[in-house]
């Protein structure tokens, strides 16, 4: 039983105007439920604050009333982050309105813009001046810039740009107590004491509310250039990224693998896709970028891959932007081609490239030895260690058996990464899905300075609790 | 049999076209080029033929800068066997592509000539058409379908009728359509084939051709912004605005 007094929420909506905010529970509704849905939570109140003072002295009052938030931004999470809990009372903040673009500098290379912009919005804009924004994934039409940083969100470019936090120079935010946290200044070396903007990109809301930030830009290219490899051994892909690094360092905009599982998983479900590359247990997608603006590019590559010593590879050129698109279709298409299926289980992990195979190898067949009829989908941005491992029914499927050993299968799956030296959630974050994880794989000591440094920012424990601790 | 098959190197079917500041033309500069898509299906059907045991060698033959060379390379490693490229840093209009295409068809005596139905970037479907003119060989536009009968090509063209089937003798000219077939991708075996195979470059000044352009470009726009649909509330308002303010009924 909540003990609490019922909080009064008059003193919070005064701080907003009536657009601001709302009781409506079919608007909060919406706002209760991840993507993927699986969490769905409650709330009473949803607000949409347009200014970070306002913000500020919600947040005041919040930590006045001892009343918890949820902040939210395009609510793209994959892991429940970015919903409330069920029956805590938690109010949510959504950032949408927080939405300018405050200073974009053509010379520094840089954008100072607020946490409510849309990251399609972003690209569009930067590319207008001929300019690059280093962060781009799947959800980019809906999520928002704010909730990317927060999580430390991963994505299609990391191999290029590096991690999210990398390309961070600056944040805004507001803390738990109200005050406003800045560290704005636009300059890219600021070597003064503890770099606290680190500890709030990722903190998954819990540490305080992102409401600005400004972020490095880069050049734009003129073109770019898939090349599609298949290879039947593991080895095959390594000397391939070797390779391709060697000899295009920062022209190389991703490396992506697939294997045949996934490969033939995306072909039996679209049907369009005539043309395929040819056959192999791995293969290899690699997209080559024109940073240099060469005017033969494509000549420039090839001139490069004649120096290719590596043997059992079979490789394709894209000719066009078309056989581009083409191409990345096979990768791209293998998360929808998974929905097709009854049941599918899903793990977004992260391993050194030397233990890769002997990962896949050692938990495939153990997996192997639970349930047999069962299609194992391998993909992922390899060049960042990323690996998505998931286990897909089939036609042949025993559905009840494999419901009843999924959580079996998934502790192989962790147990392994972490005996590989792996990490068990290389991009989606925490949130409410892999508390478990946590707790299990991160060390004693670890935990312990995470929540010191939680008590630190938030003693009252207001901002988005139940999240990863 | 020989094929000639002609080929523009041409804006990237993806790429967003930007008018330039001035109206003259398209931005060029620092985009993607690409084999225009129609020309990459006659090469194609060309491979295909040869692969069939119908042709014996496939010229490719471009028009245009240095760079075009890349394009005819995009077409030997596809399997054509070599390549020409007429060198000009002009623009060159429909007629004059035919006149000096004319040239390289007296030079090689093809028995097929096979070509785009058109070029992406300025949607001119003239130059097949006004080669077989000045070359007087028999012609099929629009092609879906090509097999070879005795000494004959028939080919199957896309009317807005339905289809039709031309019976052609050779030497001739033929201009694909999309669903002829769907281009190959390009080995890396037949990519390092390709760079042995020889590309003949000739400067378009020694051809002894009147070049001088019939067409003059006034100004180039960017097409109408498409306006944002409104809500209507209901049919009847649906009807007055059909009525009044599109008048269409």
């Amino acid at each position: 039983m909540n003990i609490k007094s019922k909080p009064n929420f008059n003193k919070i909506t005064n701080q907003l105007t009536i657009k601001e905010y709302t009781f409506d529970k079919k608007i909060i509704h919406q706002h209760c439920e991840d993507w993927r849905k699986k969490y769905f939570g409650d709330s009473e109140l949803i607000l949409f604050p347009k200014t970070v003072k306002s913000l500020s002295n919600i947040v005041k009052e919040c930590a006045n009333q001892k009343i918890s938030i949820v902040p939210q931004g395009g609510n793209t999470s994959l892991v429940g982050g970015s919903v409330p809990r069920n029956g805590k009372s938690d109010i949510i903040i959504n950032l949408k309105n927080l939405n300018k673009i405050r200073y974009l500098d053509k010379f520094g290379f840089s954008i100072l813009l607020e946490s409510g912009c849309i990251l399609e919005d972003i690209q569009n804009l930067v590319s207008k001046e001929n300019l690059t924004f280093p962060i781009s994934m799947g959800s980019r039409g809906s999520c928002q810039i704010g909730g990317n940083i927060a999580t430390n969100a991963g994505g299609l470019n990391v191999i290029k740009y590096g991690l999210l936090r990398s390309n961070i120079i600056g944040i805004e935010a507001v803390m738990s107590d109200g005050g406003i946290y800045s560290d704005l200044k636009n300059i890219k070396k600021n070597n003064t004491g503890y770099d606290l903007k680190q500890l709030l990109i990722g903190s998954e809301g819990t540490l305080g509310i992102i409401t600005a930030a400004n972020i490095k830009l880069f050049p734009s290219y003129k073109d770019k250039n898939v090349i599609f490899a298949s290879c039947n051994k593991f080895k095959n892909i390594l000397d391939l990224y070797f390779f391709v690094q060697n000899n295009f360092s920062d022209l190389l905009t991703s490396f992506e693998i697939i294997n045949n599982d996934a490969m033939e998983l995306v072909k039996k479900y679209n049907k369009d896709l005539t043309k395929y590359p040819e056959r192999g247990r791995y293969y290899v997608l690699i997209e080559i970028s024109n940073f240099l603006g060469i005017d033969s590019f494509k000549d420039f590559i090839i001139d490069k891959f004649f120096n290719l010593k590596i043997t059992d590879v079979s490789l394709i050129f894209s000719k066009s932007e078309k056989e581009n698109q083409n191409l990345w279709k096979f990768r791209e298409l293998i998360p929808p081609s998974e929905t097709f299926e009854k049941l599918c289980i899903q793990h977004d992990i992260s391993l050194p490239l030397d233990k890769m195979e002997n990962f896949i190898h050692t938990t495939t067949s153990e997996i192997q030895n639970l349930i047999d009829n069962i299609y194992f989908i391998n993909f992922g941005h390899i060049g960042d260690n990323n690996l998505h491992f998931n286990i897909l029914s089939g036609e042949n499927t025993d559905i009840e058996k494999l419901n009843q050993k999924k959580k079996l299968i998934t502790d192989i799956i962790y147990n392994n990464t972490y005996r590989f030296g792996g990490s068990f959630s290389a991009e989606h974050g925490i949130g409410q899905l892999k508390k478990k994880e946590m707790i299990k794989y991160k060390t004693k000591e670890e935990i312990k300075l995470m929540r010191e440094i939680k008590k630190s920012f938030d003693p009252l424990n207001i901002f988005n609790p139940g999240k990863i601790f | 049999m020989k094929i000639l098959v002609c080929v523009k190197r041409v804006i990237d079917y993806n790429v967003k076209i930007r008018v330039k500041s001035d109206k003259t033309g398209v931005e060029k500069d620092n985009v993607k080029m690409s084999m225009n898509p129609f020309d990459e299906i006659a090469v194609e059907e060309a491979v295909k033929m040869k692969e069939n045991e119908i042709a014996k060698e496939i010229v490719v033959v471009s028009i245009g800068t240095e760079a075009c060379k890349e394009t005819i390379r995009s077409g030997l490693a596809m399997g054509a066997d070599r390549g020409i490229h007429i060198n000009s840093d002009e623009d060159l209009e429909p007629l004059n592509i035919s006149k000096i295409l004319m040239k390289i068809v007296e030079n090689e005596k093809p028995d097929i000539v096979l070509m785009g139905k058109q070029a992406i970037d300025d949607d001119s479907n003239q130059t097949g058409q006004m080669l077989a003119a000045l070359s007087g060989f028999s012609q099929a536009t629009f092609a879906s379908k090509v097999e070879k009968v005795d000494s004959f090509l028939n080919v199957t063209r896309e009317i807005d009728g339905g289809l039709e089937t031309l019976k052609l003798s050779l030497p001739c000219i033929i201009t694909t359509d999309l669903r002829l077939n769907e281009p190959r991708y390009a080995s890396l075996p037949n990519i390092m084939k390709a760079r042995q195979k020889k590309i003949d470059s000739i400067d378009v000044s020694t051809l002894g051709l009147d070049l001088s352009p019939r067409l003059s470009v006034i100004e180039v726009n960017d097409p109408p912004e498409r306006k944002a649909g409104i809500m209507v509330k209901d049919i009847d308002e649906l009807m007055e605005k059909l009525t009044n303010e599109a008048k269409v009924i």
